[in-house]
């Protein structure tokens, strides 16, 4: 697995303050990373010591295998960054916007040209070429700095709360032109609170809490390490007390109990089973249940979510 | 930095702010000259070349008035304002260098103001086609509005590098611009008053070379001294281009120009103003981090 991050014993102080606790990072290339953490985590400091705003206190930082410290101008052909604000020049057409950056970036004309109305096109803003920048509305705003951050075609992007004050509409533009630059090959590292949104679109999340790492890795690995017992809820028709009794005698299942008040012995019911078994065992649960005559009309592994593995690890404190 | 200069320009240019800034400056260059005018015509003057002289001192101590007031704040504002727009960041993480970003935004308000002082050149070129100046007294001047220019405009860059707002920078600028231009030559005013009570102290200290050059180099960081300097060698008729002498006066002998001294000052301070400029624009960059 190639990584186009690394972050080594990573530490940064600001005074007294410990702000990033020896964070040793890893992003695979082409994955998109959410960087999880409650406000004041560290999440914004480690992705300014990335583009190099930021010096590190200790520890070493690498992108692309380029270190921070040693060569930020290298580091920084192979960014693209978007901060939590807009960072637009509220008073520039936006071409002259989308110019001005392919200029400092060293493209020359006439590609600057045809790379404007590239870029344009991608983030949905072909209309708004001529338009003032103080005109758009903030989600489309929020498009045109992403188009900036690509106007270099940078391998790594940095985005920090990009979905932050846009409306829904906007964020599911937003997600969608994630998704396309994710198919596009690019890698990006994106700080959200709107867990959801990460747990659809990311295949990496990172969680961080007092400049701590707390955890790091595939979405699916993290829910697996954090979360391993499976919760299947399964609703039987009738009997739901003797198949709570059937189902406590099998030796894959942890715990199950009822889900809902029966009105008697004979009623049916929701069964709430603590599982850790494979999916070959959770499909033995069901053949009993059923061979045994218990009519089941639901059986479902109930998916552990982001939000839950997030509450899971941190403790809600911030630094 | 061609980016960044073309930017800047274009934002200048943009709407009538330039076109305003300019009209304004004129009017009031031009309204001083024809009062100075007036008045020397009602008092009655002798021969042309005092009009002449006239309307280059007043042309040339009007335009360096509006221009040092001017450079601090403009330039204060051009760092400033991406600070004010958070776009400082998104700046410092492309490959353009620090110093090209300052020199960028040093450059652009102050070539805006050169050419402010270039359109008061008709009214200078008026007073030489009437007389009593050189076309080296018109250069003169302009060396020393684009010397200004370019020094407290520094100082206005290097205030907005440390300000947190551009509000901050363009006081905190413009209070060290009017220290150093007015602020100064009125100390030492005030000191060569006080020191005249008590001449064989004021005689001591104005003999003595050191402390007097000291002195003039101080005051050489007021235009206004260095323009006062040679349009008072040009009316006494002693202008030479690079020295001035004294003739009795601050103990006598002869010293650089002022405006010369002005010159080899900033070629100095400008480069160091741009240095400790992109240090500190690195810095409170990195301060603004947060969680």
């Amino acid at each position: 697995m190639e990584l186009i991050v690394e972050t080594h014993n990573l530490t940064q102080r600001f005074g007294t303050h410990l702000a990033l606790n020896q964070v040793n990072l890893s992003i695979p290339k082409g994955a998109v990373y959410g960087f999880i953490g409650p406000n004041g985590a560290g999440k914004t400091t480690t992705m300014r010591i990335l583009t190099t705003l930021l010096q590190p206190t200790a520890g070493e930082a690498f992108v692309n295998g380029i270190s921070v410290r040693q060569d930020p101008d290298a580091v920084r052909k192979m960014i693209g960054f978007m901060p939590d604000y807009f960072g637009v020049y509220e008073s520039m057409r936006v071409w002259e916007y989308l110019d001005f950056f392919a200029h400092i970036y060293g493209i020359k004309q006439p590609r600057r040209t045809s790379l404007i109305q590239e870029l344009l096109q991608l983030v949905d803003l072909t209309e708004k070429h001529d338009s003032y920048v103080m005109n758009l509305s903030r989600g489309m705003k929020q498009r045109l700095s992403l188009a900036r951050t690509m106007a270099h075609d940078p391998s790594l992007l940095i985005l920090d709360e990009p979905a932050s004050g846009l409306d829904p509409r906007a964020r599911i533009e937003l997600r969608e032109l994630l998704r396309e630059l994710s198919r596009m090959g690019k890698t990006i590292m994106v700080s959200s609170h709107i867990l959801s949104e990460l747990a659809e679109m990311c295949s990496h999340i990172g969680i961080i809490e007092r400049g701590t790492l707390l955890a790091s890795g595939p979405v699916e690995q993290i829910m697996q390490d954090l979360r391993p017992h499976k919760l299947i809820e399964v609703q039987v028709l009738e009997r739901a007390m003797p198949a709570l009794q059937m189902l406590k005698q099998l030796p894959t299942i942890n715990d199950v109990h009822l889900a809902n008040e029966l009105a008697d012995d004979q009623a049916g019911g929701k069964l709430a089973i603590n599982f850790s078994g494979t999916a070959e065992e959770s499909s033995a649960i069901l053949s009993n249940l059923i061979s045994q005559g218990f009519r089941v009309n639901h059986f479902a592994e109930r998916q552990s979510d982001l939000e839950e593995v997030f509450l899971h690890v941190t403790q809600g404190v911030v630094a | 930095m061609k980016a960044i200069l073309q930017k800047e320009f274009r934002s200048y240019l943009r709407g009538n702010r330039a076109f305003t800034t300019l009209s304004i400056y004129l009017f009031i260059l031009s309204g001083l000259c024809v009062l100075i005018y007036a008045g020397q015509s009602e008092s009655g003057f002798v021969d042309r070349s005092e009009i002449g002289l006239s309307l280059y001192s007043t042309a040339a101590a009007v335009a360096l008035f509006q221009l040092t007031f001017f450079a601090p704040s403009l330039n204060a504002s051009s760092l400033g304002s991406e600070r004010d727009r958070q776009t400082i960041d998104v700046l410092m993480v492309t490959p353009v260098r620090r110093y090209q970003i300052i020199l960028g935004k040093l450059i652009a308000p102050c070539l805006f103001l050169f050419l402010l002082s270039l359109a008061s050149l008709p009214i200078g070129a008026l007073a030489l086609l009437i007389g009593g100046i050189e076309a080296r007294d018109l250069w003169i001047a302009l060396a020393i509005q684009l010397v200004t220019v370019l020094g407290y405009g520094s100082i206005g860059i290097w205030g907005a590098s440390w300000a947190k707002t551009s509000r901050g920078a363009m006081m905190a600028t413009l209070g060290l611009a009017l220290v150093l231009a007015i602020g100064l030559p009125l100390l030492a005013i005030l000191v060569l008053a006080v020191l005249s009570n008590d001449q064989p102290l004021f005689d001591s200290i104005m003999n003595n070379g050191f402390i007097r050059n000291l002195g003039v180099v101080a005051l050489s960081f007021s235009p206004f001294f260095s323009l006062i300097m040679w349009i008072q060698s040009v009316t006494d008729g002693q202008a030479t281009t690079w020295t001035l002498d004294l003739q009795g006066q601050l103990g006598g002998g002869t010293i650089l120009q002022p405006w010369v001294i002005s010159v080899l000052l900033w070629l100095v301070l400008i480069p160091f103003l741009i240095w400790r400029s992109s240090k500190q624009l690195q810095k409170s960059v990195a301060h603004s981090s947060g969680g």
